[in-house]
């Protein structure tokens, strides 16, 4: 399988590194569909079940001991803001899936879960092969409540409702749910690049 | 021992060590999971992907010998500024990271220590990348023939290899003769401009028999020096010449 060099673009992609409809922002807004749960790092849990050889239950202290990976990329919102060069730091879902025993042959989307109750779907080819994370750490800093902390997924290279806040749960499947967003008007696959904001865009 | 692949397989090797040789130069140690083995002056290719499976590739000459006992590869890489590969190697690429390459290729602009006839290396800018393998292997194998590396590069502080080029003890090698064609250090006594006429006939004196010559550069200076070479005399089968281009890396 060929290796994904994270953050390398195809020259379209590349040029001023602004995707069609997005403007640049320095500050961070915030955008989350309910109330910002505020969830203890006590009482949470990061669950990875579906289609892997062993489903595993991580706490807090044993997900911190995971090897952790870094990446410096852009972020980019559907609402058309988009942030330049933030550092992400957290475990690959590789990892995840590693610890999980692999992934059955059935494996091939992943239905990410959140507490409060939001899904999105993604490929599992959009989340393997350094792509993606259980990010902890923005910019040097733990990720507040109200920018998903304790962690969120981290898929950059899709519109950031993908990278679900508070995430608990990683559910990989043999067919495609989509989740809460893609069922509300959203894209199914959201590549900012091809502008695949709502549900019927190209 | 692990048979060694076929050399256009893409293999991921992952940096071990990266370290800056001159403003905009690099030398990128890699580590892979089988031996690595080429002939000195043969040429790697590193590939990019994004994750729309958009690609762009580029040729980088190895920095040192690779006998197939380790599985380490080093290469040293010009930053292209406008360039598609050079600028993701510099800004993204750390220690840990991973690249697909493959390798060893080109079977032309090599050596090997069975040649026992004298080598004359000639190397604009990073032109020496290659070289600079070869005169490793030479000083490795302790081969007897005779071997000079002339060396133009624009001033001091662009000279790559310094540790193995310039020995800190005062004087310099023998063996390798530099010429600064911007800003020569303070009181710089050796050659001070481009690559000549006279220069080369100097150099030429110095050999005791009719050296082969390996000339390797950017395009206009390896065009200007192997018809240097050729007025002087150096039959034009005895000389191999390899241009490096802005589309980055040995061509």
């Amino acid at each position: 399988m060929t290796l994904i060099n994270p953050g390398f673009m195809s020259p379209g992609r590349r040029k001023g590194h602004l995707p069609p409809g997005q403007s640049e922002v320095k500050d961070w807004p915030v955008l989350t569909y309910g109330p910002t749960p505020n969830i203890s790092t006590r009482e949470w849990m990061l669950l990875v079940d579906g289609e892997v050889a062993k489903a595993i239950k991580l706490s807090w202290a044993e997900f911190n001991q995971l090897p952790r990976t870094n990446l410096t990329t852009d972020i980019h919102c559907v609402t058309r803001w988009s942030r330049l060069g933030m550092q992400w730091e957290g475990v690959s879902i590789d990892e995840l899936i590693k610890l999980a025993g692999g992934l059955t042959d059935d494996g091939t989307f992943l239905i990410a879960s959140s507490y409060g109750g939001y899904t999105t779907n993604l490929p599992v080819a959009d989340v393997t092969r350094g792509q993606a994370m259980v990010a902890t750490h923005a910019d040097g800093e733990p990720l507040s409540p109200e920018h998903g902390g304790p962690a969120r997924l981290f898929v950059p290279h899709l519109y950031f409702w993908k990278s679900a806040k508070y995430v608990n749960k990683l559910t990989f499947t043999g067919h495609d749910h989509p989740g809460f967003w893609e069922r509300n008007g959203y894209h199914n696959y959201g590549d900012p690049w091809k502008e695949e904001r709502y549900d019927g865009d190209a | 021992m692990t048979a060694t692949p076929s050399p256009v397989e893409w293999r991921v090797g992952t940096v071990r060590q990266i370290r800056i040789e001159a403003p905009g130069v690099r030398t990128y140690t890699f580590s892979f999971e089988s031996p690595v083995h080429h002939s000195s002056g043969q040429h790697y290719e590193i590939r990019l992907t994004a994750s729309d499976g958009y690609q762009a590739a580029r040729l980088y000459s190895a920095a040192t010998p690779a006998s197939g006992e380790s599985n380490m590869l080093q290469l040293t890489i010009g930053l292209m500024p406008y360039g598609e590969v050079s600028p993701y190697l510099f800004n993204h690429v750390t220690v840990g990271s991973q690249l697909e390459i493959r390798g060893p290729l080109g079977r032309y602009f090599v050596w090997s220590s069975a040649q026992l006839e004298p080598i004359f290396l000639i190397g604009g800018g990073t032109g020496v990348i290659p070289l600079r393998s070869i005169w490793t292997e030479h000083m490795m194998t302790r081969t007897w023939s005779q071997m000079l590396l002339l060396y133009a590069v624009r001033s001091y502080q662009d000279v790559i290899y310094k540790y193995d080029l310039i020995p800190r003890r005062s004087g310099m090698r023998t063996d390798v003769i530099l010429t600064f064609t911007d800003q020569p250090p303070l009181a710089w006594k050796g050659y001070d401009r481009r690559i000549d006429g006279e220069m080369v006939m100097d150099i030429l004196e110095r050999f005791r028999l009719m050296p082969s010559c390996y000339v390797c550069g950017p395009t206009p200076m390896v065009e200007a020096v192997t018809q240097l070479l050729v007025q002087a005399g150096v039959p034009s089968e005895t000389i191999k010449a390899e241009r490096f281009g802005p589309t980055g890396g040995a061509i």
